[in-house]
C-alpha cells in the first residue's frame, strides 16, 4: 500500500485526490488545506488526516506527497518535503525562477526521493501518437511544428462558479503570464525534439492583466533542424468541452496532427467512454475515471506513471531537469522580449 | 435610428429608441450616441448629482464575446454626460458575483483605465454600506442586501446592460438578459447564484427598490446562440420598456417572459409597448436567436445522463462540472 499525503486542495488537488482512490494499493493518508470547507471534503471523501499545515502532512508516515499549491509556494514546500524524505509530485513549474528549481533540484538529490512535475500534456493520447510516428520516422525530419493552446486559462467557468484565486492576478506569485499555459507547449516542444532555443516571442496583452494573455514564440531545436511556432493564449472564451488544442508536425515525407487522434465528436465519444465504462463496472472491474473528458485522463495517467515509479523504486519519466529546461527557456522569453499591450479602446 | 414607441401607458418616459451604430469605432459610438440622445431629447441637468454608470461586467469575459458591456459605449455615455448634463461626479459601479470579484473585473476589462482617463470613480458595491431591505413579489417577501448609495434620491442610475440571452443555471433559464437582470447584478451579497431559484422573483424585487434613471442597452455586439454584431443600442428610461423592446428583438413574445409578465404585474411598466416594426424586424433578422425549447431539453438530457452515469459508475466530476451533483 502506497500513503499518500496531499497539500493543496484547490481544483488540482481535489481532483488528485479523487483520481488516487481509482488505483491499485494507494490511499491518501493526510492532507493540507487553509479552508476548512476543502478539508471537509476531503474528510467526506475518506482521509483520517486533515491538518491546516503541510508540515503537519509531512510528519506523517506516507511514502510520497502530491503538490498542489500557487507556484510561488512551490520550492519552499517541495525541499520540506524531500527533507522530510518523502517522493514527490509537484503540479509545474517547479518553481519560478531557474535558480529556485536548482535549489530544489538540489534537495532532492541529497535526500534520494524520487520527484517528478505534472507535464500531463505527455499523457495525452494524441500526443503520445504522434511521438510514436514520428521517432518511427515515417514522416521523415519535421522542419517546422505548430503547437496551439488557447484557453481561459484561469478564467475557466465552472458550473459551480467559485472565485478565480488571487493569486493568479498576482505576477509575482504567479511567476508568469499567459507562458504558465505555454510551459506545456515548450515542454512538449522539448519533449518531441530536445533542447531548444528561443528565436522570436511577441507576448500581448489584451486584457488588463499584469502579464501577457497571449504569445507567440518561436523555437529552434539544439538536437535537429526542426522549428517550432508556439501560440498560446488566454483570452477565448472556450468552455468545456471545447479543448483548443493542436500539435501540427510538417516532415520531408509527411505531416501529422494531434487532431487526427483527438475525438472528432466529443458527444459520441463522451457516449462511447461511459458505455465502456459502464460495462466494466457492470462486470465488477475497476472503470478507467475521466477518460470520457479526454483532458481530464491526462492527470489520472500521470499520477498512476508517478505511484508506479515509487512502488518500483525508478525514476520517473518527467525528471526534474525537463522541468527546469522549461524554466529557463520561460526565463530567456522574458528577458528578451517585453509584453506589449492594447491601451485605450 | 428609429423611436420603437411609446407605452400604452402614454408617458413621455416610457419612449424606447433604437439606435444603429454603422461605425463601430469609439467616435463612431460617441456620434451615433449623441444623435440619438438628442432625438430623445434627452438633456438632464445632472449638475450636482451624482451619477453612478452600471455596465454588465458578469465575469472577466471580453466584451466582444457578448457577455460584457463594450467599454467604450460607457467611455461614450460619460463624455456625454459631462458635455451635455454638466454631470461632474461619475463612477461606474459593479458588485461582486459567484464567480467574480468587480475590483479584478474593472482591471481586466479596462474599466480601471478608463476611469482614469475620464476622470470617473469605480466603485464595488459589494463594499458599500448596506442596507437590508424587504420586498413583496406574488405575495412573497424577498429579503436583500442592497448598497445603500443605490436608494439615495440625489444618485441618478444610468443602467448599461447587455444585450443577451439569459443565463441557463438550475434549471432555471431567462428568456433574456437585458435592463432588469442588470439591476439584479447590484445585488451586494456576492454569491448570487444562491438566488437562482428564484432568479425571476429576485430581478423584479431589487428592481422595485432601485430605480434606472435611464437606460442604454449594449447591443454593438449582442449574444444569442452565438455572438452578433448587431450594431444597435436602446435606451429608454423604463428598463421593462426597453427590455420588452429588447425581447422582440431576440425574438421573444415579451408576454411570454416571465421576468417581464411578473415585472409587469407588480407595477414597474408595461411590456406592450407599441413600435415600429420595421426597426424591430430589421434586427431580429440578424439576431442568432437561440431555440429555448431544443437548448432547455437538450441542456436538461445531458445533465441527466450525466448524473445517472456518474450515479451509476461512480465515475470523477471534472473540475469544469462540479456542483453538478449536490452533496
Amino acid at each position: 500500500m502506497i500513503k499518500l499525503g496531499l497539500v493543496g486542495l484547490g481544483k488540482m488537488g481535489l481532483l488528485h485526490l479523487r483520481n488516487a482512490r481509482f488505483m491499485e494499493s494507494v490511499k491518501v493518508t493526510a492532507v493540507a488545506d487553509p479552508s476548512n470547507d476543502r478539508l471537509e471534503v476531503a474528510r467526506s471523501l475518506g482521509v483520517g488526516n486533515v491538518f491546516t499545515s503541510y508540515r503537519e502532512v509531512l510528519k506523517t508516515d506516507i511514502d510520497a506527497v502530491i503538490l498542489t499549491l500557487p507556484n510561488y509556494m512551490h520550492d519552499e514546500v517541495l525541499i520540506e518535503a524531500a527533507e522530510a524524505g518523502k517522493h514527490i509530485f509537484v503540479e509545474k513549474p517547479l518553481a519560478i525562477t531557474s535558480k529556485d528549481c536548482e535549489v530544489v533540484i538540489d534537495a532532492v538529490g541529497k535526500n534520494g526521493v524520487l520527484a517528478t512535475v505534472g507535464h500531463n500534456y505527455r499523457y495525452l493520447d494524441c500526443v503520445r501518437k504522434i511521438r510514436e510516428i514520428k521517432d518511427r520516422g515515417e514522416i521523415g525530419d519535421v522542419e517546422i511544428a505548430t503547437e496551439e493552446l488557447i484557453i481561459n486559462g484561469p478564467f475557466a467557468p465552472s458550473l459551480r462558479p467559485s472565485p478565480v484565486p488571487d493569486w493568479y492576478f498576482d505576477k509575482e506569485k504567479i511567476g508568469m503570464g499567459c507562458m504558465d499555459s505555454g510551459y506545456h507547449l515548450i515542454d512538449l516542444f522539448i519533449h518531441l525534439f530536445g533542447e531548444a532555443n528561443v528565436l522570436y516571442a511577441f507576448l500581448g496583452n489584451r486584457f488588463h492583466l499584469p502579464y501577457e494573455d497571449h504569445a507567440i514564440v518561436v523555437l529552434k531545436s539544439k538536437r535537429c533542424s526542426a522549428k517550432g511556432v508556439i501560440n498560446v493564449g488566454w483570452f477565448s472564451k472556450t468552455v468545456f468541452p471545447k479543448f483548443n488544442f493542436r500539435i501540427i508536425l510538417h516532415g520531408t515525407t509527411g505531416h501529422l496532427s494531434t487532431e487526427q487522434f483527438m475525438p472528432r465528436n466529443m458527444y459520441t465519444y463522451v457516449a462511447k467512454e461511459a458505455v465502456k465504462n459502464f460495462f466494466r463496472h457492470a462486470i465488477g472491474k475497476k472503470i478507467t475515471p475521466l477518460t470520457y473528458t479526454y483532458y481530464y485522463a491526462s492527470l489520472f495517467e500521470e499520477l498512476k506513471t508517478f505511484i508506479d515509479c515509487v512502488r518500483k523504486g525508478i525514476a520517473p519519466p518527467v525528471t526534474l531537469h525537463d522541468a527546469l529546461r522549461t524554466v529557463k527557456i520561460i526565463e530567456e522569453i522574458y528577458s528578451k522580449f517585453t509584453v506589449k499591450g492594447i491601451k485605450g479602446f | 435610428m428609429g423611436f420603437c414607441g411609446k407605452q400604452k401607458a402614454a408617458s413621455a418616459q416610457s419612449q424606447v429608441l433604437i439606435i444603429r451604430v454603422k461605425d463601430p469605432s469609439l467616435d463612431g459610438i460617441k456620434t451615433s450616441l449623441s444623435r440619438g440622445f438628442d432625438a430623445m431629447d434627452f438633456h438632464a441637468d445632472y449638475s450636482g448629482k451624482r451619477v453612478l454608470i452600471k455596465p454588465n461586467l458578469c465575469y472577466y469575459w471580453d466584451y466582444t464575446t457578448g457577455e460584457t458591456t463594450d467599454p467604450r459605449l460607457v467611455s461614450a455615455i460619460i463624455d456625454f454626460l459631462r458635455e451635455k448634463c454638466s454631470a461632474e461626479e461619475i463612477a461606474i459601479v459593479e458588485s461582486d458575483a459567484s464567480a467574480m470579484k468587480a475590483s479584478r473585473v474593472f482591471e481586466v476589462l479596462g474599466y480601471t483605465d478608463l476611469a482614469m482617463e475620464k476622470g470617473a470613480r469605480l466603485v464595488n458595491l459589494s463594499a458599500d454600506e448596506t442596507v437590508f431591505k424587504e420586498v413583496e413579489v406574488s405575495g412573497r417577501i424577498y429579503e436583500l442586501q442592497v448598497p445603500r448609495i443605490l436608494l439615495n434620491p440625489d444618485v441618478k442610475l444610468i443602467n448599461v446592460p447587455k444585450l443577451k440571452v439569459g443565463p441557463f443555471s438550475d434549471g432555471n433559464s431567462l428568456h433574456i438578459s437585458c435592463a432588469l437582470k442588470n439591476i439584479y447584478g447590484c445585488i451586494q451579497w456576492w454569491r448570487k447564484s444562491d438566488y437562482h431559484a428564484s432568479l425571476n422573483e429576485y430581478i423584479v424585487a431589487i428592481n422595485k427598490l432601485v430605480k434606472s434613471d435611464f437606460v442604454v442597452a449594449d447591443g454593438l455586439i449582442a449574444l444569442g446562440k452565438h455572438p452578433v454584431r448587431l450594431g444597435a443600442i436602446v435606451t429608454g428610461s423604463n428598463p421593462l420598456a426597453v427590455d420588452s423592446v429588447v425581447s422582440r428583438i431576440m425574438g421573444y413574445n415579451p408576454k411570454r417572459v416571465r421576468h417581464l409578465r411578473l415585472a409587469e404585474k407588480e407595477g414597474l411598466g408595461n411590456v406592450s409597448v407599441v413600435v415600429e416594426k420595421d426597426e424591430i424586424d430589421d434586427l431580429r433578422r440578424f439576431f442568432p436567436r437561440r431555440n429555448r425549447f431544443l437548448f432547455s431539453l437538450t441542456w436538461r438530457f445531458q445533465l441527466l445522463a450525466f448524473k445517472t452515469y456518474v450515479k451509476l459508475v461512480g465515475d470523477i466530476i471534472p473540475p469544469p462540472l462540479e456542483g453538478v451533483i449536490r452533496p
